[in-house]
């Protein structure tokens, strides 16, 4: 490394005292709570659903038409 | 330009905007395909609403036991409110008769309607208050020009009515003026239609059970029955179709229709129909579904993109019906 970028002690002071900040026990617990009251319930999971189901396209029946006509220059004569 | 066309294929009475009276798809008396419309009396009556046009050209073939009418009328056009513009009316000889606005018989046919056979009927109209027209042919013979008032404003048609008098009724169609072609008399025609029955190369949709084809390939619809459903978009499904008979026929034109709806409150929801056809899909422009089950009609094709020639038998056979969500 040059000479210019290594670090100082204060930066290694710095950091080390970032390493040491443990997390507390108070910090965890808020932190659980806040994914427990974040977590989406059954009855979110079923009206997301509903959501989905109710936005939905729906296709019951597809098919291709054609028209055609019979071969044009054609006289036909029934005798009777 | 085609606007509509219609055999009743689907089964049902989808394609029409309203109905009154015992009006039912029928599978036992039809010109082609596989139904007709039939209205059991001279009670019953459908109504389709059209974009407004001044004027147009209308195909439709009717079946009668009895040809004999009093002055029934069996095809009207309305303006705006429903009001009658004008009608084509079967007499007591079975003649066509023209009938203007004010109710008054103005000219008729010289031939009568045949009973128990296809009688095709084409109609030219133009909507004008003193230089309108009505012409009608009767099996492809052009039988009765009339030149006069045929609506007592100059309004456009915005819807046509059929009914009236017990018969059978078969391959619809609309021309308006616009375009190269399909632009004049509609001519002859027959329609018939390709059932999915397989999955073809691309399956993204969910169906409610089963296969995916067989979600959409009921006729007439069963509607919440059987369907797919997505809420992505540009989700694509594709289908194999039955086989096509094309023996002694020319084909005009294809097109994919689906009966489909968007869950949705806002309607949101838009449907692309199309088809691939030589490795390349070809797709209709986006159409809003609405809330309920209603017909959607693909991009009239009347020759293959592909080949740039007419449609072939073969062509159909190995044609696959294409859904996209958007």
């Amino acid at each position: 490394m040059p000479p210019e970028n290594r670090a100082t002690v204060v930066d290694i002071l710095v950091e080390t005292q970032d390493i040491t900040k443990r997390v507390t026990a108070t910090d965890i617990l808020v932190e659980t709570r806040s994914i427990i009251e974040s977590r989406a319930t059954v009855a979110d999971i079923m009206v997301e659903t509903q959501e989905i189901t109710d936005n939905a396209k729906h296709v019951t029946s597809v098919l291709i038409y054609i028209e055609w006509h019979y071969p044009q220059s054609k006289c036909m004569v029934q005798m009777i | 330009m085609r606007k509509y066309t219609n055999g009743a294929e689907f089964g049902d009475l989808s394609y029409w905007t309203s109905t009154s009276g015992t009006v039912t798809a029928n599978s036992t008396t039809k010109r082609s395909g596989a139904y007709s419309y039939y209205f059991s009396s001279t009670t019953p009556y459908a109504s389709k609403s059209i974009v407004p046009m001044s004027e147009f050209y209308y195909r439709f073939v009717v079946y009668m036991t009895s040809v004999a009418g009093s002055n029934y009328r069996i095809l009207t056009w309305k303006t705006a409110g429903s009001t009658n513009a004008g009608s084509l009316r079967v007499d007591t000889l079975g003649r066509l008769n023209i009938y203007d606005y004010s109710g008054l018989s103005v000219a008729s046919t010289t031939r009568s309607l045949k009973a128990n056979q296809w009688n095709l009927i084409e109609v030219h109209l133009i909507m004008h208050d003193t230089v309108g027209k009505v012409e009608v042919k009767l099996n492809t013979i052009l039988e009765v020009s009339y030149t006069g008032p045929t609506t007592s404003s100059s309004y456009p048609c915005n819807a046509l009515e059929h009914g009236r008098m017990a018969h059978y009724l078969d391959d619809i169609a609309l021309n308006d003026t616009d375009g190269s072609v399909n632009n004049s008399w509609c001519g002859d025609g027959h329609l018939e239609i390709l059932k999915p029955d397989g999955n073809g190369d691309v399956i993204q949709w969910s169906p409610n059970t089963g296969l995916n084809w067989q979600a959409v390939d009921e006729v007439p619809p069963d509607n919440d029955t059987t369907y797919v459903m997505t809420s992505g978009i540009g989700i694509q499904d594709m289908y194999s179709v039955g086989a096509y008979v094309g023996t002694g026929k020319i084909i005009s034109q294809i097109w994919a229709e689906a009966i489909a709806k968007d869950n949705a409150a806002t309607g949101s929801g838009i449907l692309k129909l199309g088809f691939k056809t030589g490795g390349s899909v070809f797709l209709s422009s986006g159409v809003f579904l609405s809330s309920v089950y209603d017909s959607i009609v693909g991009d009239f094709t009347l020759i293959n993109p592909v080949t740039l020639s007419g449609w072939t038998a073969d062509d159909l056979n190995n044609i696959q019906v294409v859904i996209e969500s958007d």
